[in-house]
């Protein structure tokens, strides 16, 4: 029987395993991008950042085709630390892009007669660990709350804190277990989130203007090229799966408004995706316009930041137990699930909102006022044209966000409300090609829009704003 | 802050405007419920209520939701949840009243004859063989956390030996003989038994199942272990909170009527609760009940999570 201090120290591990490696890795790709073409750098950009926001749940499901049927737990953990490293290698890999040292200085060192490894090691590292270490605490903490991935890529054998919540609450019905197991799941989320913010982690510059750096890095292109290969290989083999697995892509796609071989899901896919969409929608519409509220504030908001560094499942583990003390109105309804998604819905917009209201110029808001602008008129013609990007990545982060949410679903959306994710994950659950077929024709739809949406929004721009 | 407000209060507003649907009846069961067609038809021309059902997994899923979900069931009555999970549904008080027997059958391992006939193996008399060596690797089981069959089997073997020791060590004794254990009743019968083109020629099902496996020829596909099984009886209620209590009561009762008592048979495979309604003849030549039962007079609700633990320290270390 696995004690709670064991699940703790696995899902630490699994979760500092995840950050290191992907820092290593990450750390040459990002010196080596910020050195190539900017035609070049915009599609390596997209596609290594792709991974980074899917829905961990999505992640998992691409990789278990690749998987043994047979896996035991400690494969099942370097699968786990893999598959984050395929999700967060690109995000480091962005943030260490966007933190190049001066080129000045990489000169003046090479005059002085430094070689290429002495420059990186004494000139320029010191001066980008400060970013990549707290990024790397953000990647910890998302590698400690992807719930759906380790259910998937785990096949049940390697057990967390999250996947052990939702087995004693969902499975035990026994919620004081449920709660302790809650209870050191948060604090270790909140312990890496704290430490990356006052280190100054700032996850935003994802999509910001890079400098082009003349130090490239043979090894980056080496490992970034596999990197690209890597991924490319995990979709391509989604696709092909789509397209061969069961009756066909045709048929696997048509499937999908059917309700899988036997009527195994109470609801097809396509009613299940519908149900995700208004829940984007409606999580949508909370989310953004409270988050662009507080983001207009004069004080940074520590508090509004906070859901960030709790677990969906803590999230949707209390909601359950307050659901038996709501009006049946509200705890039976659909509703809930989209509120509580914006719960950590919000900071996540807030992130990315917050610099781009800040650095709008003071002089050109008070001008407007001076003419007559107010409210909504200060909004759709003065501040929002000038920060349209940041709130299209808010929007983007907000909808992949909502519509891959796993965590929270589990605990809070029944029947014929169930979303996308979770008929997913029926589907897969149960051994059969022609189930299996259909959750990888689903799959390869949501990573077709992932793929659009950033690169639409990848396009860099003279007016962007940086985050530091 | 006000426009904050004024987003939250909409939102709210938004939940209260979705009224209750009370022309239809929603009816939660497990995966393998079958009611034909016509018989919804009549239920809903007889009842004015349509009919919605809603599947929830195996029987232990099944309990479970009703249970996480009692404050706001996603469905106003139920059908399926047997005498091993009864206790569970009980002790939550999810139940609005009596639950009513609607059909039982004997849960008793099944195994294929021409799979047998061909590999010149003796099949098996009883589940107390099942460790022996000639059978290893041809078993397949359902977990018995979510599956009654399987919480049905893990009863038996703690009925029909004297210690907790004996049962550990035949535990042990099929997990070293390869057994498979299956996520649910459906995995393992219809994708691991061998007459759907599994690996599993011996698989753990009802008393009844060989009734499914005739051939076209009118000879047997399949036999059952009729001696020391378990039966397993399957319920239907109101469900505490339901919205549609009226609807819920109307499809218990049908339920319980002569027309659905006589498609069960056929339909699900399981003997009717009413025991003068006649079962096909046909049906009954292959569907045979057990000789023998053990475990009914167990105490589940004492004794229910001890001994899952103690199947869980067996098979999930």
């Amino acid at each position: 029987m696995t004690t709670n201090l064991e699940l703790f120290v696995t899902t630490a591990l699994i979760a500092l395993a995840s950050a290191v490696v992907s820092a290593l890795i990450g750390y040459p790709i990002g010196n080596w991008l910020a050195s190539v073409s900017k035609s070049y750098r915009r599609f390596v950009s997209a596609v290594i950042v792709v991974p980074f926001l899917l829905p961990p749940f999505l992640v998992g499901l691409s990789l278990l085709p690749l998987q043994s049927p047979e896996m035991n737990s400690r494969f099942g953990i370097l699968w786990i630390v893999g598959a984050h490293v395929l999700m967060n290698a690109g995000f480091m890999a962005r943030i260490v892009s966007a933190n190049q040292v001066p080129s000045d200085q990489v000169e003046a060192a090479s005059l002085d007669g430094a070689g290429r490894l002495s420059t990186r090691f004494f000139v320029e590292l010191p001066q980008q660990l400060g970013g990549m270490l707290s990024a790397g605490l953000l990647v910890a903490l998302y590698s400690a709350t992807s719930y759906g991935l380790v259910l998937t890529l785990g096949q049940g054998k390697v057990q967390t804190l999250e996947t052990e919540i939702a087995t004693a609450a969902l499975r035990d019905l026994d919620f004081n277990s449920a709660l302790v197991l809650a209870l050191l799941q948060t604090a270790l989320t909140l312990c890496f989130f704290y430490l990356a913010r006052s280190i100054g982690a700032e996850p935003t510059s994802l999509f910001g203007e890079q400098v082009p750096a003349s130090n490239g890095s043979r090894l980056g292109w080496i490992l970034g090229t596999l990197l690209l290969a890597a991924i490319g290989f995990v979709f391509i083999q989604v696709f092909y799966r789509a397209a061969t697995l069961g009756p066909g892509l045709v048929q696997n796609v048509q499937n999908l408004g059917g309700k899988g071989a036997r009527d195994l899901l109470n609801i097809s896919v396509l009613d299940a995706s519908i149900n995700s969409l208004r829940n984007l929608v409606v999580a949508a519409l909370i989310a953004l316009p409270i988050a662009w509220l507080i983001a207009g504030r004069r004080k940074t908001s520590f508090g509004v930041l906070l859901p960030i560094g709790i677990s969906p499942v803590v999230f949707g583990l209390v909601f359950l137990i307050l659901s038996g003390y709501l009006p049946a109105g509200i705890s039976g309804s659909w509703l809930l699930v989209p509120m509580v998604q914006s719960l950590f819905l919000i900071p996540l917009s807030y992130q990315v909102l917050r610099p781009a209201r800040q650095a709008v110029s003071l002089e050109i808001k008070d001008a407007a006022r001076l003419d007559g602008a107010v409210g909504w008129q200060m909004f759709s013609q003065v501040e929002a044209p000038l920060v349209r990007k940041p709130l299209a990545i808010a929007g983007a982060f907000v909808a992949l966000g909502s519509l891959g949410e796993f965590g929270a679903a589990s605990f809070l959306a029944y029947g014929s409300e169930a979303t996308l994710p979770l008929v997913l994950f029926r589907l897969i659950a149960r051994p059969g090609a022609e189930n299996f077929g259909m959750a990888m024709a689903a799959a390869s739809l949501f990573v077709l829009i992932a793929f659009v949406v950033v690169w639409f929004i990848s396009r860099e721009s003279r007016t962007e704003l940086q985050d530091r | 802050m006000k426009k904050i407000a004024l987003l939250i209060a909409s939102a709210l507003t938004l939940s209260g405007c979705a009224a209750a649907e009370n022309t239809t009846v929603r009816l939660a069961a497990h995966d393998s419920f079958v009611i034909s067609d016509e018989l919804m038809a009549e239920f809903q021309s007889e009842s004015g209520f349509d009919l919605e059902i809603i599947r929830l997994g195996d029987t232990g899923s099944l309990t479970n939701q009703l249970v996480l979900t009692k404050n706001a069931p996603v469905a106003d009555a139920f059908f399926g949840i047997d005498n091993t999970f009864q206790s569970v549904a009980l002790e939550n008080e999810v139940v609005d009243g009596e639950m009513s027997a609607i059909d039982f059958s004997d849960v008793c391992f099944n195994y294929d004859l021409d799979w047998f006939a061909d590999s010149e193996i003796t099949p098996p008399t009883s589940w107390r063989e099942l460790g022996q060596e000639q059978y290893r690797g041809l078993t397949v089981v359902t977990n018995p956390r979510f599956s009654s069959p399987g919480l049905a089997f893990l009863a038996t073997t703690h009925a029909g030996f004297e210690t907790s020791a004996e049962v550990f060590a035949y535990w042990r004794s099929i997990r070293d003989n390869e057994l498979k254990v299956s996520g649910s009743w459906e995995d393992a019968y219809f994708v691991d038994f061998t007459r759907y083109g599994g690996d599993r020629p011996i698989v753990l099902s009802y008393a009844s199942s060989p009734a499914a496996e005739v051939n076209e020829d009118g000879s047997a596909g399949s036999k059952a272990l009729t001696s020391e099984c378990f039966r397993q009886t399957e319920y239907a209620g109101v469900l505490e909170n339901a919205q549609n209590k009226a609807g819920a009561e109307a499809i218990v009762e049908f339920l319980l009527a002569d027309n659905f008592q006589a498609s069960v048979p056929s339909a699900m495979y399981v003997y009717p609760a009413n025991t003068e309604i006649e079962v096909p003849a046909d049906w009954a030549m292959f569907a045979t009940p057990a000789t023998s039962v053990l475990g009914v007079d167990l105490n589940f609700s004492e004794n229910r999570e001890r001994w899952l633990k103690d199947w869980s320290d067996v098979f999930d270390n």
